[in-house]
């Protein structure tokens, strides 16, 4: 065990001594606050932070509008990539415009979706305008933005993984009786599915990221990015860094849930040659 | 009238540059209801390109290719091929793999297991049901093809070298298996191989193709009695002849091909 896990351990311990002995050498709390009180503010999950609400509240508004923003990424990335991936038709009308938009960073985009949308959130749509809910907090622009970040991984995977169908399988489908429709639910789909999980992770992570982003501009008030920006403007350097910590956690937590359901399909994968 | 018979086939292939193989020309084949045909030659004298066309997924550029009367459209739900190469669907359990085609014909759940399960048993894989193509050995592999070509019920069951990737063992006992397997259902086998021993201890008859472009070269009738002595003096007889017929072709000249097609000719 010792053996194993010592290698991983090292240089992670090597940084928490440097940053003590910085933030004692320093001796300003507003510059390097000491592992202490930032740990502090992390075994405390029910501690209102600067009057904005516990930290798992801002986790839950920034989580709420990634995965939104991410189902709709999904719901448009998929089926569009599986058409793409099968029909000329639709990969020649798509691809332009793919390879056109997918360069342009997600977060260039952030002041375009703050203009265009303010900062109307979902329940304005449904016609709840002061609703307290935390769908309130869901606001359209950093949908777009999700969404924008995590289409193009889905969409391009999805398309690749439809492409790179075996024809040996298809062809073995069409000998065992499969009409289209069938060969399609069931060679090219399942065929596709590994590089499909791959596409929602990759996508996930960015969504992850960008969403950080999104919440940093003006406008929003809630969320760990908003949080983050916050701590900053008051200078609460130990906020700030339990804020990285948590942000990097989550994001390592979601990309290692999806790699577990992504493994448990694609398990034939790596052994077929 | 042949169950199977091709009349004048001729296909050829078109490469990345543009320049044109003939893979076949001018090919005669008729294969009787409920015969067993093995088909030898060299690599690339179009056997595999043979069991395409027959298969439906490939059209003949001149020629007509007709299976019980009925020229060959498209796929026919009657025929089934076992590739060369390894087609299981890597994402599927043996038994799921088995019952893709009770599955494709819409048999409810219960019913197309177990008729998927009467086929891995006639195959011999009794107890790997729930394993995964990637945990079965090459034998195996060619065993769960050869129960998922037969439970899709075909009366039909095209072979491409099959065996040809496995050890002499395993390959014997596939036979074996194979000649098992006929004799119980009522199935007309086209058997694709390198191997004229292979050949000539499954097949009723046996064509030897030459290439560049392929055709029939000669047949051989085996009237064997089953199950085949290898050793036996007919069977070694056989096989030496054969030997030299694809040896000619493997020289390939064109004196070669002249006198083949003559032998061609006095055949058939
Ligand atoms: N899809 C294809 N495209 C181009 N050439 C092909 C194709 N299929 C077969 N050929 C060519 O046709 C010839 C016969 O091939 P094939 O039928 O695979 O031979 P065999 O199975 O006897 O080894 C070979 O020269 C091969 O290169
Ligand atoms: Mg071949």
């Amino acid at each position: 065990m010792l053996k194993r896990f010592f290698p991983a351990l090292l240089l992670p311990l090597l940084l928490l001594v440097l940053w003590e002995t910085a933030a004692v050498g320093a001796g300003n709390p507003a510059l390097i606050p000491r592992i202490e009180s930032v740990a502090s503010i992390l075994a405390h999950p029910g501690g209102d932070l600067l009057r904005t609400g516990t930290y798992l509240h801002h986790i839950a508004v920034s989580g709420l509008r990634v995965i939104i923003g991410f189902m709709l990424a999904a719901a448009a990335g998929i089926p569009l990539g599986l058409l793409a991936g099968r029909k000329l038709l639709f990969s020649r009308m798509l691809t332009p415009l793919v390879e056109l938009l997918r360069p342009l960073c997600p977060i260039a985009w952030i002041p375009f979706a703050l203009a265009i949308f303010r900062t109307w959130a979902v329940t304005d749509i449904f016609g709840l305008r002061y609703s307290s809910s935390i769908f309130a907090q869901v606001q359209l622009g950093m949908l777009f933005v999700i969404f924008y970040g995590g289409f193009f991984p889905i969409f391009l995977n999805t398309v690749d993984g439809v492409r790179s169908v075996k024809n040996i399988h298809l062809e073995a489908g069409m000998l065992l009786g499969a009409d289209q429709r069938q060969l399609f639910r069931k060679v090219i789909f399942p065929s596709a599915l590994p590089q499909i999980l791959t596409g929602l992770r990759v996508g996930l992570g960015i969504c992850w990221m960008v969403i950080i982003a999104a919440e940093m501009m003006p406008g929003s008030d809630a969320g760990l990015g908003y949080l983050i920006m916050f701590s900053y403007e008051l200078a609460e350097m130990d906020i700030l860094i339990a804020c990285m910590i948590l942000i990097g956690l989550v994001g390592t937590l979601l990309s290692f849930g999806l790699k577990k359901i992504a493994d448990r399909t694609s398990f034939w994968q790596a052994k077929e040659a | 009238m042949a169950f199977v018979r091709l009349e004048q086939v001729a296909k050829s292939f078109r490469n990345e540059k543009g320049q044109s193989t003939e893979a076949i020309a001018s090919l005669d084949v008729s294969c009787e209801r409920g015969e067993l045909l093995a088909v030898i030659g060299p690599t690339g004298c179009g056997k595999t390109t043979l069991l395409r066309l027959i298969a439906g997924l490939i059209t003949p550029d001149s020629g007509t290719v007709t299976i019980d009367g009925e020229a060959v459209r498209g796929i026919r739900p009657e025929t089934t091929l076992v590739f060369q190469q390894y087609s299981l669907f890597p994402w599927r359990t043996v038994l799921e793999n088995v019952a893709f085609g009770p599955e494709m014909k819409g048999v409810p759940g219960s019913e197309r297991f177990r008729t998927a399960r009467e086929y891995i048993e006639l195959a011999g894989l009794a107890g790997f049901e729930r394993a995964f193509p990637h945990e079965l050995s090459g034998g195996m592999k060619q065993r769960t093809a050869l129960a998922r070509a037969l439970a899709s019920e075909p009366d039909l069951l095209l072979m491409d070298e099959p065996f040809g990737a496995l050890d002499e063992r395993t390959r014997h006992a596939l036979q074996d298996q194979l000649l098992l397997i006929r004799k119980r259902r009522n199935l007309t086998i086209l058997f694709v191989t390198h191997s004229i021993d292979e050949a000539l201890y499954l097949a009723d008859r046996v064509l030897v193709m030459r290439d560049r472009p392929g055709s029939v070269l000669r047949e051989y009738r085996i009237e064997l009695k089953r199950p085949r002595d290898r050793r036996s003096r007919v069977f070694t007889d056989l096989h030496l002849s054969i030997r030299d017929r694809l040896e000619d072709v493997l020289a390939g000249s064109s004196n070669g091909t002249q006198r083949s097609l003559q032998e061609q000719g006095s055949c058939t």
